[in-house]
């Protein structure tokens, strides 16, 4: 297919990608992609301590259909079994709230996704957007700005490991 | 990895020799991005392009060290240009202050790492992770993704700022 053909949300997507932000972070071994099956991204983010020492690999599947109008859903994923894995239990309280089990407004028993403002239902939820618009999505923003907040959170859970050898 | 054909093709419209860069300069979040050709110094022809005067020093995101010539192999950058070859980080929290020097390109995420580190403050680990730095009087903490160098203007190489266990999630900051 060529990128004449493509939707305008996976054209955008796919120019974020190839771009400088997104491909610094691949080579800085940040990031990488597993699977790129618009408007499915599957990525790994290998978030590091402050010594750089102790590594914490996090994967997390995003869907970015609408994209850029709409911010991606983003969910922690098990590429293996292709699955998302249980809420987390071991990891620092922040890590483990964004990782939790909740279900989207008006939705019941439907996940709602990584619960932080910048992730496409949280968003939505108690107002949060309006609340934290520094934090939020918008459609000036790149696809670097979400792998910068799942880099974080895999970094918080390095951090946390490392105070915690046989975590 | 899979990847669509669209991918490849965006990969193709661009030159395999060509380093793309992306440069912030000191004071500013805002980002410059160019694409440099192959050329016996690419620093000097950034300098050239940027007019980056030649007391400015450039650095790579959350790296130490100054560039002297960029690195082998990349071909997409991140960069930061200060005056400072380094920042005095003061960080104040419950009476108490730390300082570290930190490079301009080091990210806010980095700094906050080591505040909350028992190099610094040495919060628990049940703190720790609430942590925010935020600048005296300011309502949002800095931005963990934005460079230190972003905060500091030419000609300065001081930062001050707060260190903050405010909940600032959901909203209820």
């Amino acid at each position: 297919m060529a990128a004449a053909d493509l939707r305008p949300d996976a054209l955008t997507l796919q120019r974020q990608l190839q771009g400088v932000a997104f491909q610094a972070g691949i080579e800085e071994g940040r990031w990488s992609v597993l699977l790129d099956a618009f408007p499915e991204l599957i990525v790994q983010v290998v978030g590091r301590d402050f010594t750089g020492q102790v590594a914490a690999p996090m994967t997390y599947r995003l869907v970015c259909d609408g994209f850029p109008a709409q911010g991606p859903f983003v969910e922690a994923w098990d590429p293996v079994k292709a699955v998302r894995p249980p809420p987390l239990v071991l990891g620092p309280p922040s890590v483990v709230d964004a990782l939790k089990h909740w279900e989207k407004d008006s939705s019941p028993g439907v996940y709602g996704g990584i619960y932080r403002a910048w992730q496409r239902y949280a968003a939505a939820h108690n107002g949060w957007a309006a609340k934290r618009p520094d934090e939020v999505w918008h459609r000036d923003r790149d696809i670097t700005f979400i792998m910068e907040k799942l880099y974080g959170l895999a970094s918080e859970q390095a951090a946390w490991r490392a105070l915690r050898p046989a975590a | 990895m899979e990847t669509m054909n669209t991918a490849a093709g965006l990969k193709a419209d661009r030159k395999d020799d060509v380093v793309r860069i992306e440069v912030i300069h000191a004071g500013s979040v805002e980002a410059v991005v160019i694409d440099l050709l192959p050329a016996a110094d690419p620093l000097a022809v950034l300098r050239l392009a940027l007019a980056i005067e030649d007391d400015v020093l450039i650095f790579e995101r959350d790296q130490d060290e100054a560039l002297t010539c960029l690195p082998p192999g990349r071909k997409a950058l991140r960069l930061v240009t200060h005056k400072a070859r380094a920042i005095e980080l003061v960080v104040r929290y419950d009476k108490d202050a730390h300082k570290k020097h930190f490079a301009p390109g080091k990210t806010v995420f980095k700094a906050l790492q080591w505040a909350v580190s028992d190099k610094a403050f040495g919060l628990d680990p049940q703190a720790a992770p609430k942590a925010n730095l935020i600048l005296p009087g300011a309502d949002e903490p800095l931005p963990r993704e934005a460079a230190l160098g972003s905060f500091v203007p030419h000609g300065h190489h001081e930062l001050v700022v707060d260190l903050t266990l405010r909940d600032f999630t959901n909203g209820r900051g």
